[in-house]
Formats: C-alpha cells, structure tokens, sequence
C-alpha cells in the first residue's frame, strides 16, 4: 500500500506473531518498510542528534488564548516556556526572579517598582523593556478569564520610571497580588502579536509553532533567547483522553515524558530504573468533598464534622491515588507559604462520626453526592459511600459529565456533596465567597481574608494560617487529599520539574544527558 | 450435535440469569463494601476470583453485575421489541403513507446509531444504568421494525391470510390471531441477537464512561475501572471481559440455535 | 425501466428523512445542559463574565431562531462556526473525517476479504471440525468487546515488543505527512476494526450460503452437470452477497459510530473524538455539524446499498415495481 518506501533495518528482532499479522494485514512486501520503522516519533534514541522532546498530557486546552480561558492546559505549554512574567514562582513556592531581577515595596504597601533585566527581549527582536510590560498589562485588565483580569483590577497606576524600571500601584494593599503576577495574570505579552489564540508571542526559550487540534501542540527553540538556551529544537505536548494510551505511548516510546500521570497504580509499570524516572511532587489542586452548605443537615456543623471522622483519609488515598498525595486538612497546598498539616483534626473515629450524628439528629442521614467524571472523583465516591455506609448515612453516588455537572451543581446548587480538585493557587479565598457553589457564609473567617491580603507581609502568613484552621475546625468541607504530580519520565532526561506550584509545566531546566 | 449450540447457549443463559438471582439474596461479600487492605488479591480460595482494586470480592461484583448487565439488555431488547414490532407489523400489513412514514422514521434512527445517542443522552442526563438502557433500547427500535416489517410481508402473502379477509375478520384481529404466531419465532431469535449486541454496547459505552455508575456496576464498567491496573495484575479486567465473551457467545448460540431448531429446511437437509 | 421511478422515489425520501435529522439532532443537542461559556470559564468565573460570553456565542437568542439560523446554513453548505476554535465547523471536522474515512475504508474492504473464506468454509463443512472452528472463530471475533481486543494488540505489538507504535496519528499528506508512519499509525486501529467486522460479515456470508446449498435450484444445477463449486460459485456467491451487502450497509453506520471506540483507545483525532471532545465543552456547532454529516452518511450509503441491490437481484428490481 505505501509502495517505493525502502526497507529499513530492524531495530528490534521481530516477533514472529506480530510480524505475521502485520504482514497479512498489509498485504506482505508491501508492508515491510513500515513494519520496520522506528515507531517511537523522535528520533531521540539516535545519540547526539537529540533535538525533540515529546511530552504527554492530559487535558488539551480548547483555546490558547489565555485571556479568554482559565483553563490549566493553556498555562501549562505556554506559561514559563513561551511567555514570562517579571517573577516567577519556583518549585517551593518561592518567588524569583525572571524578566525583573528585582522590586521594591513602597512604605504604604501600594507601590511595586520593577526592575526589568536589560538583557530581556522578545523571540521577536523586542525589547522588554518598560513601556511593553505597561502595554500588556493594559492589554490583559479588560481579560474574560477572571484569573487574569481580578488581580490587574487592582491596578490604580502604572509608570515607567525609565526603560527598565516600572512602578505598579495598587488600589488597595494585598499580598497575593505579587504571586498572582508571578504566574498567567503576570504574563507579559510581545506588544507586536494581535492574536493570542493563534500566535502566542512572548520572550521565552521556547516559540509557540503549530496546533493540531485533538492531538498535538508543537513548541520550537527560541534561538536568539536571552537567558539560557533551550534544551531542545523542538517539543511536542501530545493529549490523551485515555490515561491507558499514554502510559502505553510511554512505554513503547511514542513519548519521552507523561506530565501528568492520573493512574497512580499504573506507576509498577516504570519500576524499570534504567529506563525511566518517576517523580513524585505536590500540586497546588486540593481534591474537595465540598458540602452545599445551604442544606440544612449540613449547615449542622456536628454532621459536617461526623463526615470528617467517618472517611479514613488514608485508607481512601491508597485505595484510590495509589498513596500518592498528601493528607492536608485544610484548603491550603503544601506549598503556599501558609501551609500548615491539619489533617489530623479529624482522625478517623466511626464511633465519635455516629455519636455526633446521633446528637445532631441525623441518624437516618441520605446525602447525593454528585460527581463530575474523572477518574478520582469517582472512585473517592464509591470509597466515600461505603465508608460513610458504615456509620450509617446512605450516600446516593451519580457521575455528571462536567459539562452537566456545572449546571447542576455548580450554577443551580442541586447537590449535596460533591468531589473536585481545585486546582487554582491560593483558592482558599473561595471559602469567603458566600455566592460560591459551597455557599459556605462565615462573617469570621470572611474578615480574617480581608484582613490577611490587606496586612502587612509579615503579617500574611499568620494571618492566613489562622484562617486555614478556622476552616478545618469547622469542617468547613472535607479536604481529601492534595493533588501529587506524576510526572514519568526517561531516565535519562534532567531537569524535570517536580512539583506544580503554576499550571506551567516547565520545560525549561529539561536537558537530555545523552 | 445438531441442537448443540441452543443446548449450549440454554445453559450459558441459564447460568448468568441464575447468578443474578442469586446476587439479590445471597454473594459470598459485601459487593459495594470498599476494603483497602484486601486490593488487588488473586485468585485464592477465600476469593475465587481475586478482588478489585476498591478491595471487593471479584465473585460478588460479577453476580451483582450480571444483574445489572442482564437488566440493561432485558429492558433495552424488549422496550424496543415492545415499540418496533407492532410499527413493523403495521407497516408490513398496511402498504402506503403509513408504512412509508414508519419505515422512513426508523431509518432516521438507524442513522444515528447507538452510540451517538448515547453520548448526547449522557451528557444531557449523566453517566447512568438507565441513560445507557434507553440510549441502546432506541437503538434497537429499527431493527425489530425492520425484521417485524418483513416477516409480516411473508405472512401476508400466505391464502389462509386472505380468506380470513375474506371472511371479514378485522385487521387487529388478523395481526393477533395469525400474523404474531407465525413471526414469534423469528422475533425470537432476533431477540437473542440484539440481547448480544445490546451486552456488547453497555460494554463499549462503559468504555467511554457513558454507562454505568460504579454504585450500579455492569460488567463493562469494572472492565473500565481495572483498566488502569491493567499493568499491575490483569485479572480485575479479565474476569468480567471473559463474563461478557460468555454471554455475548452464549445468547448468539442461542439465537443461531433457535433459528435451526426453527428452521425446517435446515431439518430437513441435516 | 422501473429502476429510475424507485430511485427518484427513493431520493425523495432521503431528502425528508435529513430534514427531520437535522430537526432531531437540534432537539437533542440544544437540551443539553451546560453551556460552552461555563465550560470555558471554569471555576473562578463570575457569573457576570459568563452572561457575556453566553450573549457573544448568541446563546440568549431563542431555540426557533438558532434552528433556522443553523438551517439557513447548512442549505448554503456552512455548518456554523465553532464556538471554541472561533473557526467553520468544516475546517475543524475536515482533518478528523479524513482520519475516520481512512480507518473505515480500509478496514471495510479487509474484513470482506477475511470474512468470505471463514464464512465458505463454516458453510461448506458446518458438520465437520473445519466449519466448527470457522465458526467458533467467527463467534469468538463478535463475542469479544472491541476496545478490548485494541488493548491487547497495543500490548502484544507496541508495549512488549515495539513493532508498533502504541497510538496517535501521523497524516498521509500536509506538513506532517509522512506515508509510512501513517501506514504504521493505522496498522492497530484497522486490524481491531477488521478483527470485530470480519467475525460478523462471517456469520452472514455462512448463512448466505447455507441458504444456497438447501435450495433446489443448487441440487437442479447440480443434475444438470455442473461441479458443486461450479453451481456454488455461480449462484451461491450472488446470494451471498445480497445478504452481505444488506449487512455492510448496516454495518457502516455501525463502523463509523465503532470507530469512535477504535479512535479512543489508538488516541486518533478522528470525528468521534472530535464529538466526545466537543460534547464535553459543549461546543454545540461542532456537535451538530458532525452528527449531521454521520446522518448524512448513513442515509445516502443506505441508498446506494438499495442501488445495489436492484442492481445484484433481479428478482428484487420485479419486486419493486
């Protein structure tokens, strides 16, 4: 069928079986070239010549402007790779440096004055230089994606001081507004690109070059970067809707790395040391069993604690994540600077779960629990249902699709639980949205939110912590587990990062040692 | 050996019902009872089968399962036996508009086949036992409107069809007394095989995550939930793919049975 | 003569039963609930930022108006314009229906090829240890669910041995087109769609002949002198193919919507990842532009297998008129 190719030569030996069926299939001669073509899609196995990276991922974002969507998957090939911000967050967390080598805080706590590294440039030619970064963050304030436009919103002012010196002033103080800038409301965009859906242009090492809908997104080496080159000419990010298909892509070497592994209990099949690596880090997504808070058996607060104490937390990780993950206890990812371990604030106790049922009245308790159709939700749902079974409150489990599930559940509040990874930094502060779909209203913990963001730095921290364990005493929901990031890689690459502190998989240490 | 597969298929059929009925009384564990310590086990004498990944007894979640499994295909073949065989008689013993509007409807529906359906129902309705039931039960309609359509077309090509004409007896009365007899048989064995196909859907709709929740299991969604373990120890996906190949061979045996066992040319010629 | 009345009448009907498709198809797909502007919002988003987006999609126009925009459309050939990629919903299904076209044609006519022999021989011996294990071949194809035999050929030919590659698609023309990885990127998926289809066509073309070899005027044919392969060849493979090609207009539906199985499970950007992709955001343009042309599809194959038919069966082309 493919007549006129040349025969290649056997990387593998053949086996017989599978030679035989591919070449009746084909129709024998015909055929042999293929068969023997190195199925693995880069040529990276071939020593020196190892320019290309294939990365697998999960979720394939629906769009690449970032303004329009707040999806993950956009932030996860553009953010870092192609765009940058003035700061960074790294993988404790931590801010550094990235196109500003530094900033000052004014005394009143509103003015952030950047100082712009003068070797920056965009892959275009541009400099970034003062008036670029004022010009994108113009651009970004009017976003649809409120992760983007609710920080720029509280922007009163901004000035450029001289070429490489910016000064930012807000409306009011608040300490998350200098991270939600590290990361996609910080981006700064190339002022030359007029469409951030099909030509994404920034200063980073890698270029946006083509996306082929339902498959693949293909990055190319910025080669006039200013800072330290990329590691390869070209990267892939592949999607799989089917965590089976990347696992075995992965395997017979159609991919070099799955960035996001969400099939803990697959992980045996890279025990193989020599030939790959697994890296195990945190995520900032906190896995929620969210309560609706207007319905009255779960405005009790004994019922929301005996929940609390009836699910062995641990028991339900290993079950379900394989024992990958941590156990947090509250809405805080390991890696915010507030994080503290609560999750002993409720041990498992089924004894003391019935009695505070019974003492609330609750002892014949039906609660829906409603889940969207990924693969935790749904089995943290079967385990839930029977452990909450065992101290007698009848769970009633269905699966939406998701699109279904935001109607249902999270627009027209027609559950009683529900299971979601919150996958947004920092999204503690959606506790103090009474208007949000838990409608958790508490006036305490509303104003310890206020009053954190507005405090002075040193302040924040205990500050917010205190307000973490606000939510945990009142078993505000039941934090499950934080989100671990799988990422599977060949052993021989370098440079992988661990945790997700961004929605950025950052390819940008990642080097090949061979 | 002539009756050899209707024996076989007989026994198949009567040994999945079997299971299933017995799972509403009696299985050996707690068939929705999650134990973390018992994950992933193989088969031992405590459990036959092995457990699953949520730590349950493979044994007790395949009867329950063949409840559920046999219920989607029971519901789906006679709801659209139900709908499809009186349209098709009327369209075989009534030529015309009528039969051509029956006839033209039902291949709209044969165009959007089973699978479409139930995507958009899933979505509209959720993953559910009774959205997949309905998706594939639709689906089905055509085909008991088609086969009715033809075996009707025989029927009334016989005399004793027009002296009952003749006769003045009504045409509900005819499609009772002397159409519906005589196209029993072959509705039979065309039930038998979508029962099969209808096994086969669940399975692949599960597949997709557009069946079966897991607080309802069938066989094709704890294929879809060992999946992932499928490196780690292949038999929580194997037992119920082997249960669904058994049931999907053992009622097509029985519809190739029955249409012998039914068929007199065939006795004849054997 | 009559041929031309039964196929203008035949045409005709086509013609009605899209229109009531489309009506269908709009129907369901506009009751579903969620919308695309929630879908691509996400969590965090106000409830003011979605009313926006729900105004720019013209979601808050009322049902009869969308239908007839929609129809207004597809009589000039547009399918609308996708909500999520903002470009027509043609372009966007062009490159998935080639990948779909291609896995059905060449998976069709490849499970003829493999099903007429087991299908002769479980007809010609069916008493005997020969026909027994055509047909337990047959039987064993269709009773094992067809993502399941893809997962095994993945293992057996791309994760154990590395013959293959395990899935994804490489286009045959284009920038990224390369003839032999796209030959190897097929090779799976069409022996999957093969194994299933041939084990079914199987099953016909054994009844096909079977009725062949019970009927008088093969026992007439035989008196009169002809071989038994001879009178076999000559009448059996023309019944066999009516009752084949009955099936293969059947079964391409059925193909197209299996595909969607066989597209998961090899990860290919074919139309039916396309709808579950598109279902899921809730870009209800797309969905209903490739439900259309599934419809579309199925119906006109249907016509062309009634074409065929009166062309393979005199006795039929009587029938009609």
């Amino acid at each position: 069928m493919t007549p006129g190719l040349p025969p290649r030569p056997l990387r593998r030996p053949l086996r017989l079986a599978a030679l035989l069926v591919t070449a009746a299939l084909a129709g024998l001669t015909a055929c042999t070239g293929t068969a023997a073509t190195d199925p693995t899609d880069n040529s990276s196995a071939s020593g020196q010549a190892d320019t290309s990276l294939a990365v697998g991922a999960t979720l394939e974002p629906s769009t690449l402007d970032f303004t329009a969507s707040s999806e993950a998957a956009i932030g996860q090939v553009l953010l870092y790779n192609v765009y940058e911000t003035l700061l960074r967050i790294d993988q404790q967390g931590e801010l550094q440096p990235l196109l500003a080598t530094g900033y000052t805080l004014s005394d009143d706590r509103l003015t952030y004055t950047f100082t712009l590294d003068p070797k920056a440039t965009f892959a275009s030619g541009t400099k970034v230089d003062a008036d670029a970064v004022i010009k994108s963050i113009e651009r970004l304030k009017p976003a649809v994606n409120t992760n983007v436009s609710a920080p720029l919103a509280l922007v009163a002012a901004t000035e450029a001081v001289d070429a490489t010196t910016v000064a930012v002033t807000l409306t009011h103080p608040s300490n998350s507004w200098l991270y939600d800038m590290a990361s996609t409301a910080g981006i700064v965009v190339d002022p030359a690109t007029t469409d951030l859906a099909q030509r994404p242009a920034g200063s980073g090492p890698y270029q946006f070059s083509t996306w082929t809908r339902g498959d693949q997104i293909t990055l190319t080496k910025n080669q006039s970067y200013w800072g330290t080159p990329a590691g390869f000419d070209e990267v892939t990010f592949r999607y799989f809707s089917d965590p089976n298909a990347m696992n075995s892509a992965e395997l017979s070497g159609g991919i070099d790395i799955i960035s996001d592994l969400t099939s803990p209990s697959s992980l045996s099949a890279f025990a193989d040391t020599s030939q790959y690596q697994v890296i195990d880090g945190t995520t900032t997504g906190e896995v929620v069993l969210g309560f609706n808070h207007t319905k009255p058996a779960l405005q009790d607060r004994r019922v929301r604690q005996a929940i609390n104490y009836a699910i062995d937390r641990q028991s339900l990780l290993d079950t379900v994540w394989g024992g990958k993950g941590l156990l947090i206890g509250s809405m805080v990812a390991p890696t915010d600077p507030y994080y503290e371990d609560l999750s002993q604030t409720y041990p498992y106790d089924p004894e003391k779960a019935k009695a505070l049922l019974a003492e609330a009245g609750q002892e014949n308790l039906t609660l829906a629990l409603r889940v969207p159709v990924v693969p935790y939700a749904t089995s943290a749902a079967q385990v839930i249902a029977s452990m909450l079974g065992q101290v007698g409150v009848t769970v009633e489990v269905s699966e939406l699709d998701f699109g279904t599930w935001y109607t249902q559940v999270f627009t027209d509040g027609d559950f009683d639980m529900t299971i979601v990874n919150h996958v947004e930094t920092r999204d503690i502060v959606q506790f103090a949205n009474p208007g949000y779909y838990w409608h958790y209203d508490n006036a305490d913990f509303q104003a310890l939110i206020a009053q954190a963001d507005e405090a002075a730095p040193d302040e924040y921290v205990p500050l917010m912590k205190q307000a973490a364990q606000l939510l945990a005493d009142d078993a505000a929901a039941d934090w499950l587990w934080s989100f671990p990031s799988l990422t599977v890689a060949r052993a021989d690459l370098t440079g992988i990062p661990q945790n997700s502190t961004t929605t950025s998989f950052d390819l940008t240490q990642i080097r090949s040692k061979a | 050996m002539r009756r050899a597969p209707l024996v076989a298929g007989l026994v198949i059929a009567a040994g999945l019902v079997l299971a299933a009925l017995v799972s509403l009384v009696w299985t050996p564990y707690d068939p929705f009872l999650v134990n973390g310590a018992d994950r992933l086990l193989r088969p031992s004498l405590a459990h036959w089968l092995g457990t699953d990944r949520m730590g349950i007894d493979l044994v007790s979640r395949l009867m329950v399962g063949a409840r559920t499994t046999l219920m989607v295909g029971v519901l789906a073949v006679l709801g659209a036996a139900v709908v499809g065989v009186p349209l098709g008689i009327a369209a075989g013993m009534r030529r015309g508009v009528l039969s051509d509007v029956i006839l033209r409807a039902s291949d709209i529906l044969f165009a959007l086949p089973a699978l479409l359906l139930a995507i958009l129902l899933v979505a509209a309705k959720g993953a559910s036992v009774a959205t997949a039931t309905t998706a594939i039960g639709i689906a089905t309609i055509p085909v008991f409107v088609r086969m009715a359509h033809g075996a009707t077309l025989s029927v009334m090509a016989l005399d004793y069809i027009d002296a009952a004409r003749v006769a003045g007896i009504s045409a509900p009365a005819i499609a009772l007394r002397h159409v519906v007899p005589n196209i029993g048989p072959i509705l039979g064995v065309q039930a038998s095989a979508s029962f099969s196909t209808a096994i086969l859907a669940e399975a692949g709709l599960s597949y997709l995550g557009l069946a079966a929740s897991a607080a309802t299991p069938t066989w094709g969604r704890m294929m879809r939930d060992a999946q992932d373990d499928l490196f780690l120890t292949p038999w929580p996906a194997l037992v119920p793919g082997l249960a669904i190949a058994l049931a999907v061979l053992g009622f097509n045996l029985l519809g190739d049975g029955l249409r012998d066992y039914l068929d007199p040319r065939l006795k004849e010629l054997r | 003569m009559n041929i031309g009345v039964t196929l203008a009448r035949r045409l005709g009907l086509f013609a009605v039963s899209l229109v009531g498709a489309t009506l269908v198809i709009f129907l369901i797909v506009q009751t579903l609930p969620g919308d695309v502007a929630q879908a691509t919002l996400g969590l965090n988003a106000t409830p003011e930022a979605v009313a926006a987006l729900r105004e720019k999609y013209g979601l808050d126009r009322p049902a009869v108006v969308r239908y007839l925009a929609w129809m207004a459309g597809l009589v000039h050939g547009d399918l609308g314009v996708s909500y999520i990629s903002g470009q027509s919903v043609f372009s966007q299904i062009r490159p998935c229906l080639a990948v779909t076209t291609w896995l059905v044609v060449l998976s069709m006519p490849l499970a003829l090829l493999c099903s007429i022999p087991i299908g002769l021989v479980a007809a010609l011996w069916r008493r005997r240890w020969q026909g027994a294990i055509a047909s337990g071949l047959s039987q064993t194809g269709m009773a094992v669910p067809v993502f399941f035999t893809g997962i095994v050929l993945v293992v057996l030919f791309a994760v154990e041995s590395h013959v293959l590659p395990a899935n994804g698609y490489v286009p045959l023309t284009g920038s990224r087109g390369d003839a032999g990885r796209w030959f190897s990127h097929l090779l799976l998926p069409v022996a999957t769609l093969v194994i299933a289809q041939s084990s079914l066509l199987a099953r016909y073309v054994r009844s096909g002949f079977i009725d062949v070899l019970t009927e008088d005027y093969l026992r007439t044919a035989r008196a009169a002198g002809w071989t038994k392969w001879g009178a076999l060849i000559r009448h059996g493979t023309r019944n066999a193919a009516v009752s084949v090609v009955t099936v293969v207009g059947l079964q391409i539906g059925a193909m197209l919507v299996g595909a969607i199985i066989v597209e998961q499970v090899f990860q290919l950007p074919g139309l039916g990842s396309l709808l579950l992709r598109s279902v899921g955001a809730r870009d209800l343009p797309v969905v209903q532009g490739i439900t259309v042309l599934l419809v579309l599809a199925v119906l006109l194959l249907s016509l062309l297998v009634d074409a065929a038919y009166l062309l393979i069966d005199p006795r039929l082309r009587r029938g009609q008129s």
